[in-house]
């Protein structure tokens, strides 16, 4: 378990969740946390944090709990120092973004967004000036008396993101607020979340099962499988040191090769029939007994049979995705084993046309020391070590 | 595969299906004619029609007819209009109904709402259903052997009172439990929850628990919660269960009689009366067209006062664990008020006093012996089932055939359709029975067995119809399709396909028919000639007293349609039931 190092953090964090453990009443089975080690985690204050994992993975239970919508069997969650794991949710200084919204369909734009303030006992002519403010913020000005019916998914979205912020949470939950989203509005709220953290200093946890939208807009992400979390770090930390096979994969950082482990001292190979990988294994993953490689996508080098570079891997090019900025290859070496690499324009350029298509025969490089070792966490499903072998 | 693909894009898109397509003929109208025929529905359209939009236009002519001399003649008058709002007992009797029906409802949606909310929100969905049976259960059992029981429950030497004064409670009996006007409010509180509970379930299980969330989220305590979110919400649900909890209520002459004797003169025994001895037929006719346009009035002010339907959301299943123990206790509360009367009822049955009610003197079966020796009995039990076979056949042929079509189209036909086959659904019995009866009086035809069986047809034909519907909406159209696909014809794949999985609708559909049927009191007395059915029988006994044979002759019933009722409902939603479980279970 990977324990998060205390950077430059503030003297508080905005919320600390201390051995959090899910467990159904009978079943044996976790939510969240094992039965040896509950969840914990703390996030800074004006931080956006993201909880990643595929669905099942117990981030919503954990966001739950943070919300108070579900009690945890075990485990303590500090909000500003102040223990709120018994309150209930109309106790805590928390509000939700829902996956489905859950606006009030009977109220308008302006009764939504002003209804938690009216729980609070907020005056009017204080109530109906932050109401305004907030829906300027998330750009609804002049929508307030709207039905929720008339409005657009996006426009949905943003008042449950208005109505939870005018609340001025201490920490703000949201909960795939933009998975029912297309992809350009989604983008557009992404760009929106990031730019109310920074205008208003909010703490957001964020809860998505994509890592693009995690890497884009979140300060930190915690990795969750199995109701554990398996790594907390920065985006590139993750792209550039991911903790296991699984993360490697969910990141989708680069092509993930097994194969026959030999170790001397701190060197070590990885031997697929295909490709013999070796570098230095780092220090952490030295108890681990089964490792596997990641060649990152975009540290490969792509060049032409005739280009005279030597001791490359060679390949066919099985298929060729451009997303925009770049190419993404996939390089069949070998039987069965498939290379994906990222190739620029420029290079693809260089590269000629004649030799980046479906056919095509390359050779692929890499720098030993641009090759990332994981601990193979299919061979070790329990993310503990195993007994020596 | 442009042949496979119409039909369905064709039927469920509705106007897309006529978008011009100049080079491919219309193939998915012509696959489809077999059971999009629009002439399918006809038979139950028309039976409504015949039945009962005929008859009731020949009321509403009647209503603006003289009577002199006990006939009724053709000469065209306001007179019985005149009639009603000049003579102030008249109306006086209509205000009177009104509010005493409209406190009995809306007490039945008070006292309904908590439980109709534990269950909706409170219980686990794969828990839910066996709730709703136990709830609902009581309701498609005898009317009048529910009243019955009441009737044991009630009086000076009823069980309420003498079991208060057993226990040193009271001295003397209290006259509110004694034959009068609460008597009757919580009679039928007792009879119309069921009613109500429904309404209000389905409108709280609509709502997105997510909202519920939301609202504590934003800081709203239980209490806010419900006064700001919960009941907005479901506003247009409990409304409607206090509708229809009052019209039940409103068109119903025997109970509120047999339980507060001459305190239990309401308006519809004023218009039945009419067609009684007193032989008014005009008049009758004119105040059964007002008690329609009261009725109508009424929900029109209450749409208006409730606004429009929010879109709550679809349902989503979504439920979070909570404890409730005051839910839970007044839940169960409730069930004890619902059972206790027949159980009590069952235990009397067996008690070898010979008057009905307490104490308990011995255990004997004699009653039911003599239940089952009894000539008269068993001949209206066979009327009865006579009566029962034949309008469930005709109804489950007609309505099948129905509902077929209907759930194939979309548009203005199928709501046309629809609504004409469910009108009997929202209108009184009363109002029926008393149409019919004008109706062959105009036709100068004798009343008889079929009448009745016409009756019942009319009454059970929307239910059976609307649950072989709400089955057959449940199934992926796109097995027919690929049944078609694979070379079978539209009602071949139809039969094969869609029939065995919408089986247990059927079935339900016919059984609930069946216990309604045999239940059938208001109409049945109406629209008799000289049969007897067994709640005729029952009701003309009853007039009398209660004995202990007739405890037994209930109980027997009562055992017949919880029998019944349970078996058709868990055969309806026994698939249900496992897909909710495989849901909830994943």
């Amino acid at each position: 378990m990977h324990i998060d190092q205390p950077q430059e953090m503030p003297a508080r964090p905005a919320l600390t969740c201390t051995d959090l453990r899910v467990r159904y009443t009978g079943q044996n089975l976790y939510a969240v946390g094992s039965p040896t080690l509950g969840v914990s985690f703390s996030v800074n204050r004006g931080e956006l944090f993201a909880l990643l994992g595929a669905s099942g993975c117990g981030k919503t239970t954990t966001l739950r709990i943070i919300g108070g919508f579900a009690e945890p069997t075990t485990g303590r969650i500090e909000i500003e120092g102040v223990d709120v794991t018994r309150r209930q949710p109309y106790e805590r200084p928390t509000n939700t973004v829902f996956q489905s919204y859950a606006l009030f369909p009977h109220m308008r734009v302006e009764g939504n967004v002003a209804y938690g303030l009216k729980m609070d006992g907020v005056p009017g002519a204080e109530r109906e000036r932050r109401v305004k403010e907030t829906l300027d913020l998330v750009g609804l000005g002049g929508m307030e008396r709207r039905r929720i019916s008339e409005l657009s998914g996006g426009q949905q979205q943003r008042v449950a993101l208005a109505r939870a912020l005018v609340k001025r949470p201490a920490v703000l939950l949201l909960d795939e607020p933009l998975g029912a989203l297309d992809l350009k509005v989604r983008r557009q709220m992404q760009d929106e979340l990031v730019r109310i953290k920074q205008s208003t200093g909010t703490t957001l946890i964020h809860v998505t099962h994509d890592q693009e939208e995690a890497c884009a807009i979140a300060d930190r992400i915690a990795v969750m499988k199995d109701g554990m979390i398996v790594q907390i770090d920065t985006p590139e930390a993750l792209y550039h040191t991911p903790r296991n096979s699984y993360v490697a994969g969910f990141i989708d950082a680069g092509t993930i090769i097994r194969g026959r482990n030999s170790r001397h001292g701190s060197a070590i190979e990885v031997a697929h029939p295909d490709v013999q990988l070796r570098g230095t294994l780092p220090f952490y993953l030295t108890d681990v007994s089964a490792i596997a490689a990641m060649l990152p996508r975009n540290q490969i080098k792509v060049s032409s049979l005739n280009s005279g570079a030597q001791d490359g891997v060679r390949g066919t090019i099985e298929r060729l995705v451009f997303t925009g900025s770049i190419f993404n290859l996939h390089v069949r070496v070998g039987t069965e084993l498939e290379i994906r690499a990222a190739v620029t324009i420029e290079e693809a350029a260089r590269l000629g046309e004649e030799n980046l298509r479906p056919g095509a025969i390359v050779e692929l490089h890499w720098r030993p020391e641009d090759i990332v070792f994981v601990e193979d966490s299919d061979a070790a499903p329990s993310n503990r070590p195993r007994a020596h072998a | 595969m442009d042949e496979v693909q119409s039909p369905t894009g064709g039927v469920q898109t509705g106007p897309a299906g006529s978008m011009p397509t100049p080079a491919i003929p219309p193939v998915g109208r012509r696959l489809g004619r077999g059971l999009e025929n629009p002439l399918l529905p006809l038979p139950a359209v028309l039976a409504v029609a015949v039945g009962f939009f005929a008859p009731l236009a020949v009321l509403i002519v009647y209503s603006f007819w003289p009577t002199v001399n006990g006939r009724i003649v053709h000469d065209w008058t306001i007179a019985n209009y005149l009639r009603f709002f000049t003579g102030e007992a008249y109306w006086r009797m209509l205000l009177r109904s009104f509010e005493l029906c409209a406190l009995a409802s809306a007490l039945t949606v008070v006292l309904s709402f908590p439980f109709a909310y534990f269950v909706a929100a409170k219980v686990p969905p794969a828990r839910r259903l066996g709730w709703i049976l136990i709830a609902i259960i009581p309701f498609w059992t005898s009317y009048l052997i529910r009243v019955l029981a009441w009737l044991n429950m009630f009086g000076d030497q009823g069980l309420i009172n003498q079991a208060l004064m057993e226990m040193g409670i009271i001295d003397t009996p209290l006259e509110l439990f004694g034959f009068g006007k609460p008597a009757i409010i919580i009679t039928f509180v007792y009879l119309l929850f069921p009613l109500s509970f429904l309404a209000t379930y389905i409108a709280i299980e609509r709502i997105n628990p997510a909202m519920q969330d939301a609202a504590a989220d934003l800081g709203a305590q239980p209490w806010r919660k419900l006064v700001t979110i919960t009941l907005p919400t479901a506003r247009s649900g409990i409304i409607a269960g206090f509708i229809f909890a009052f019209i039940g209520m409103l068109g119903d002459y025997a109970t509120p009689q047999l339980i507060g004797g001459t305190n239990g003169t309401l308006y519809a025994n004023l218009i039945t009366n009419q067609f009684g001895y007193s032989l008014q037929w005009g008049f009758g006719g004119a105040l059964a067209v007002l008690f329609l346009v009261a009725i109508l009035l009424l929900v029109i002010v209450l749409r208006a006062i409730v606004g429009g339907v929010d879109a709550a959301g679809e349902y989503t299943g979504g439920y979070t664990h909570r404890r409730a123990p005051v839910l839970v206790g007044y839940s169960i509360l409730y069930l004890i008020f619902l059972y206790t009367p027949p159980a009590l009822l069952m235990l009397l049955s067996f008690n070898s006093s010979e008057e009905s009610g307490l104490p308990f003197i011995g255990f004997t079966t004699r009653w039911y012996v003599e239940v089952l020796n009894n000539a008269v009995l068993l001949d209206a039990l066979w009327t009865s089932l006579k009566v029962a076979v034949s309008a469930v056949l005709i109804s489950a042929a007609v309505g099948t055939l129905a509902a077929v079509q209907i759930v194939r189209v979309r548009g203005s036909m199928r709501s046309f359709n629809l609504g004409m086959i469910s009108v009997p659904l929202f209108l009184p019995p009363l109002v029926l029975g008393l149409a019919i009866i004008v109706g062959l009086h105009a036709l100068g035809i004798q009343r008889g067995l079929w009448t009745i069986i016409a009756g019942h047809t009319i009454l059970t034909l929307p239910v059976v119809t609307l649950l072989i519907l709400v089955r057959l909406e449940g199934l992926d159209r796109n097995q027919e399709t690929a049944a078609m696909d694979l070379g079978a014809r539209p009602w071949r794949a139809f039969l094969t396909i869609s029939v065995p999985q919408a089986l247990p609708g059927i079935l339900a559909g016919v059984m609930i028919a069946f216990a309604i049927s045999l239940d059938e009191f208001i109409l049945t007395f109406l629209v008799t000639g000289s049969q007897q059915t067994l709640p005729l029988y029952i009701f003309s006994s009853l007039r009398i007293r209660v004995t202990p044979a007739l405890n037994a002759i209930s109980a027997l019933m009562l055992g017949a349609s919880f029998a019944l009722l349970t078996i058709g409902a868990l055969i309806a939603t026994g698939r249900e039931r496992l897909r909710g479980r495989a849901r909830t279970g994943g």
